[in-house]
């Protein structure tokens, strides 16, 4: 049960929707979906003082453009995105990590912009805080770090747990953006702040709208994994996704996207890993050392009872899993599906 | 027409399937009464203090608010299973995170828990002990400093925080001991465990004209919510009225009082109708859950497989109010020697009070953490001696007829069948392997008992104008099916179909006693006394028979149908016309009805020696074999249950697909137990009292192929020879899951949850 009193709007359009957060500020918050900010509403995360529903607005489906790219209105629920011919033909991915997402009640309600504009989670702020916790945290505008009491950075260390978000980025995607100045485009992966505090680097007024896949390039491949507890239900422990494309011989990478999801603040970019394996033949012993180096690059923040080495851990041994299915896919000769893997 | 059949031993559907699939049915959640308030609580956020004051000014302050009540407001009268040592909402002093402080009143829910966060309360903050260990030091700060003083119903052993402390022996153990080849010994730990019912608790009072509280609430027993209430009030049992509407399903959190007491001291207050519902955390927070068990425990054999001897010490934490952790400890003692000839078997143990919510009764009542501990000694001395483990429990079950451990005697005894069963249809022991790689397969067995009985129960039946029956018994059914299956009991034994037969709904004003849905026990006591009251009516129905037929009683008898027929004859007369005759002409109106006990003793003082134990005439017993099929992932080191098999004794399967609920509800709550859910705590706070953040299994993480397999040895006095199967099922769950994990990956998990983590560190530690 939320508690506090705010005011409803209801807007037809996203220009509508962008004035009327411009004009309430810093106090109003979007509701698209309504599964990441009701539940946070009632633990008091986050109190609007109005809530701008999209609930008039339709989207439309996914659409491919001339040029090849896969237009996704932002308002397009994840079940929608699972069972879409178009997406799980030119992005299976994305149809992939929408299909990881909690359970389907949610996926029929959640979206894919809600998805990506999700807050940050922590074993403590995610609970009520009536009367467990004697001071508010720094993400409650407080002073203290529960998770990390020696915290010395004065910080909010929460964990950004988008399931869809590592697969948009490795899928090279870029989101369109709907403010107070017109429309502009991003890569998703700017779309993060990498603070705890204010995750999103979304200003005044400006709603996501839609979301830009761009066509693979020939040779491309992709795998994905998220890991957690259960099967369902959950957000991720990790969360793992690749995209790479080969040269003509099938076996040299040309380029590589590495993203971690759901241990940092941000989904993090493994770079560095990314270069060594530019120009590297992936062969089964390459794919072990890449494995090893994205679990040493990433550096995870211990989250939920999980501990920072068996995050590590996770990662070295699903991203080997990951890498071989991406460059199986690459080559044309595997469709080992993604199914079941789940811890 | 169809000919008649039997009812019992028909899969018949639930009597309350369509109104439940329909979504009609109403649970506490959805009851209203005209002019009815809400009721919200404010809970302690202290472990440990002592309550200076209050201020209750702004929240009655605000609009819609109609009451207040603190501990201020009530009187220390206390209630307690066991000891009574607990009053309805903290007075004094808080001894948990979470304890309710104060009460609101309020004309919506929201108003309501808006103004109890507005509620003032001055602590001063006291040490607190947040473990058994803690708790035990010298010199520990004492959760309840007026232990000596409480009533207590049995005679019990307590000191310092250990508010219960029970010995229990058989044999000579020392010198047994001496003479085993092989002995294990080991240390065993379990966690706490959520009952989740998928409806949290609540509860629904009203006070009429006259002054009597008519309540409403989740329960697993009308009268223990009655006596709780009257106790924790200083009420009369005559003032207070308790009704159940559908439950949502108790796993024991809603068979002792939850928040009964505080919702009918608001109404009695305001002279309103009040509601109050847990939330999700709330319910997580105050109501109560499985005991934390540490097990110390050592076994001995001979080379040639022989059990000679058992010593099992337990600690467990009791939680901050005693509730049914008397009981808890002393069943687990019971149950520490297990379904086998052990000559010689010594336990001991303590239960603790900690600044923690109360733990309670919980399906498996101590049992599931002992059978971990001991099933996993018989596995451990199976394989040092090279013998198969499924063998090794078959050469030491207890034979049909030997007696339990303490001395009672046991009158139905499927264990070795229920062995054999599992062996045959699992294919133990012929299974290839199937081998992928990065997995690892194994196979575990794990063998148990567990009572059905306990206590007092009744039932009465009512012969109605046409011929049809009214049955009341006050046992709710909380979603197993006992309605289902005491009609079908009552049924049969009447010769008529289910359809002839109503189950009322409990209600202390119209229901004869019945001590609880728990226990295993409503279809072996309570079915019992619906067989003896079924067996007067038809005594009843035959005697104005022989009346109107004016020939002798014994000459007329029940034909199948609903009919009474002169022997050797073809004359037979309706139901209808008897009870036409009954209740217009002759005779008057039948009522059967029959009031029993369980009353064989546990304890024969010529074998055992037993002291402090609580419960000293427990009940029959049912036997459980289960067979896991456990994958590991080797790099991961998650353990998926993939297969299971379970053997259970429960003599007489009344309505076997009801049976087949039970054990593989069992099952999936059992692994739960074995490799996810952990209530964690954080200092004295819960950190996880979320669905979120609990790990409880969900569709996909339980196996698809779960065979429950019935076995039927009939207890003597059971009704058509049934005995219980509500619990047993969850019990051998995580011993045969960790047995299984050693035949994968030669590692014994000593601590639960076996979580992907503690099964890989165990792992590489192996290597």
């Amino acid at each position: 049960m939320i508690l506090y009193d705010f005011d409803l709007e209801r807007p037809n359009t996203l220009e509508e929707a962008s004035a009327l957060l411009r004009d309430k500020g810093a106090d109003a918050r979007v509701l698209a979906g309504g599964t990441d900010l009701l539940p946070n509403m009632r633990v008091e995360v986050v109190r609007p003082a109005t809530v701008v529903s999209l609930g008039a607005i339709t989207p439309r489906d996914p659409v491919r453009e001339t040029d090849g790219t896969v237009r996704i209105d932002a308002l397009t629920r994840l079940a929608t995105l699972e069972g879409s011919d178009l997406i799980r033909a030119a992005c299976p991915m994305l149809a992939e990590a929408a299909h990881r997402v909690a359970g389907n009640q949610i996926r029929q309600m959640g979206t894919l912009g809600g998805n990506l504009c999700q807050e940050t989670r922590c074993l403590y702020y995610n609970q009520k805080h009536d009367y467990q916790f004697k001071a508010p945290c720094y993400k409650r505008g407080g002073e203290v770090c529960y998770p990390y009491p020696n915290n010395d950075r004065d910080t909010c260390w929460s964990v950004y747990m988008s399931d869809t978000a590592p697969a948009l980025i490795a899928l090279g995607a870029e989101v369109e953006i709907v403010g107070p100045g017109g429309t502009r485009r991003q890569p998703v992966e700017q779309l993060f702040t990498g603070s705890g505090l204010t995750p999103h680097a979304l200003g005044a007024g400006e709603i996501l709208s839609a979301v830009l896949v761009p066509p693979a390039e020939p040779r491309f491949g992709w795998g994905y994994h998220k890991s957690s507890r259960r099967g369902g239900l959950e957000f991720g422990m990790a969360v793992m996704a690749v995209g790479l494309t080969l040269d003509g011989d099938g076996a040299t990478c040309r380029g590589a996207r590495m993203v971690i999801g759901a241990v940092r603040e941000k989904p993090i970019r493994l770079t560095a890993t990314e270069q060594a394996m530019t120009g590297a033949k992936l062969d089964e012993a390459k794919i072990a050392e890449l494995a090893a180096a994205a679990a040493k690059e990433i550096n995870p923040l211990p989250h939920h009872g999980f501990t920072k080495s068996y995050i590590r851990d996770n990662i070295k041994i699903h991203m080997r899993r990951v890498l071989s299915e991406a460059t199986a896919r690459a080559r044309g000769t595997g469709t080992a599906e993604n199914g079941g893997h789940h811890d | 027409m169809s000919p008649y059949k039997n009812q019992v031993g028909q899969s018949i559907p639930k009597v309350d399937v369509r109104e439940k699939v329909t979504g009609r049915a109403a649970y506490i959640a959805d009851l209203s009464r005209p002019g009815m308030l809400h009721g919200a609580v404010l809970q302690s956020p202290y472990a440990h203090a002592r309550i200076k004051g209050y201020d209750t000014s702004k929240a009655l302050a605000v609009p819609g608010v109609r009451c207040v009540l603190t501990g201020a407001d009530f009187t220390e009268h206390f209630m307690g299973a066991f000891i009574k040592d607990e009053g309805p909402i903290a007075i004094g002093k808080v001894r948990y995170v979470g304890e309710p402080v104060a009460v609101v009143a309020a004309d919506d829910e929201r108003t309501a828990r808006r103004a109890a966060r507005l509620i003032e309360v001055e602590y001063e903050e006291l040490p607190a002990v947040l473990t058994p260990e803690e708790a035990l030091a010298p010199g520990a700060p004492l959760v309840h400093e007026d232990l000596a003083s409480y009533v207590k119903v049995f005679d019990a052993k307590f000191e310092g925080n250990a508010f219960s402390c029970t010995d229990l022996s058989e044999g000579d153990v020392d010198k047994a001991f001496a003479e085993c080849d092989v002995v294990v010994e080991g240390t065993y730990e379990t966690q706490a465990q959520y009952h989740l019912s998928l409806e949290p608790c609540g509860a629904l009072a009203e006070v009429d004209a006259n002054g009597r509280v008519h309540l409403w609430s989740a329960n697993q027993s009308v009268f223990r919510v009655q006596a709780n209430v009257c106790e924790s009030l200083g009420l009369p049992m005559s003032k207070l009225h308790s009704m159940t509407p559908k439950v949502g399903a108790g796993f024991g959190n809603k068979m002792e009082a939850h928040i009964q007491p505080l919702v009918v001291a608001l109404a009695l207050k305001v002279q309103r109708p009040v509601k109050m519902i847990l939330s999700r955390e709330e319910d997580f927070e105050m109501v109560r859950a499985r005991h934390p068990f540490k097990i110390r425990i050592r076994t001995g054999a001979r080379k040639d497989g022989t059990l000679l001897a058992r010593e099992v010490e337990t600690l467990l934490d009791g939680g901050a109010y005693a509730d049914d952790s008397p009981g808890v400890l002393g069943y687990s003692l019971l149950m520490a020697r297990g379904p086998y000839t052990i000559p010689n078997t010594r336990c001991f143990g303590r239960v603790v009070y900690t600044n923690k919510m109360r733990f309670g009764a919980f399906r498996g009542f101590g049992n599931g953490q002992v059978a971990f501990a001991g099933e996993q000694q018989i596995d451990e001395i199976a394989h040092r001696l090279g013998i198969d483990p499924l063998e090794m429990r078959l050469r030491n079950a207890m034979r049909i007829e030997e007696p339990w451990f303490g001395g009672q005697q046991v009158n139905s005894n499927g264990l070795a069948e229920c062995l054999e069963k599992v062996r045959e249809k699992s294919g133990w022991g012929r299974r290839a392997r199937p081998s992928r790689p990065g997995v690892k397969v194994g196979y575990g067995v794990a063998a148990c008992a567990h009572i059905s009985g306990l206590l007092a129960t009744s039932a009465i039946v009512r012969m109605l104008e046409d011929g049809s029956f009214v049955l009341s018994t006050g046992a709710t059914d909380i979603g197993q099916g006992s309605d289902t299956v005491l009609t079908q009991i009552c049924a049969d034994a009447l010769k008529v179909t289910v359809d002839n037969v109503v189950c009322a709904t409990p209600d202390t004003d119209g229901s004869p006693y019945n001590w609880g849905t728990t226990a295993s026990r409503v279809t072996y006591t309570t079915g019992r006394a619906v067989a003896g009251a079924a067996e007067d009516v038809g005594r009843q129905i035959k005697e104005a028979a022989a009346k109107m037929l004016n020939c002798p009683v014994g000459d007329v008898e029940l034909r199948d149908g609903g009919f009474i027929g002169v022997k050797g004859s073809n004359t037979t007369l309706p139901y209808a016309a008897v009870a036409g005759f009954t209740h217009w002409a002759s005779g008057g109106p039948i009522v059967g009805s029959k009031s029993l006990i369980y009353d064989a003793p546990t304890i024969d003082p010529r074998r055992a020696v037993a002291i402090g134990l609580p419960f000293t005439r427990i009940g029959v017993f049912s036997f459980n074999a289960l067979v896991v099929e456990v994958e590991i992932d080797e790099v991961t080191g998650k353990a998926t249950v993939a297969r299971a098999w379970s053997a259970v004794d429960v003599g007489k399967a009344i309505n076997p697909r009801l049976v087949e609920g039970q054990i593989e509800g069992g099952i999936v709550q059992g692994l739960g137990f074995a490799l996810t859910e952990e209530m964690v705590w954080d200092g004295g706070r819960l950190a996880n009292p979320t669905l979120m953040d609990y790990k409880a299994p969900g569709a996909v993480d339980v196996p698809y192929e779960i065979n429950s397999i019935i076995v039927e040895h009939p207890e003597p006095d059971g009704p058509f020879g049934a005995k219980g199967v509500g619990e047993i099922s969850l019990v051998s769950v995580p011993a045969a899951v960790a047995n299984a994990i050693f035949d994968a990956a030669g590692v014994r998990l000593h601590k639960l949850p076996m979580t992907p983590e503690r099964v890989l560190t165990a792992m590489l530690g192996a290597d």
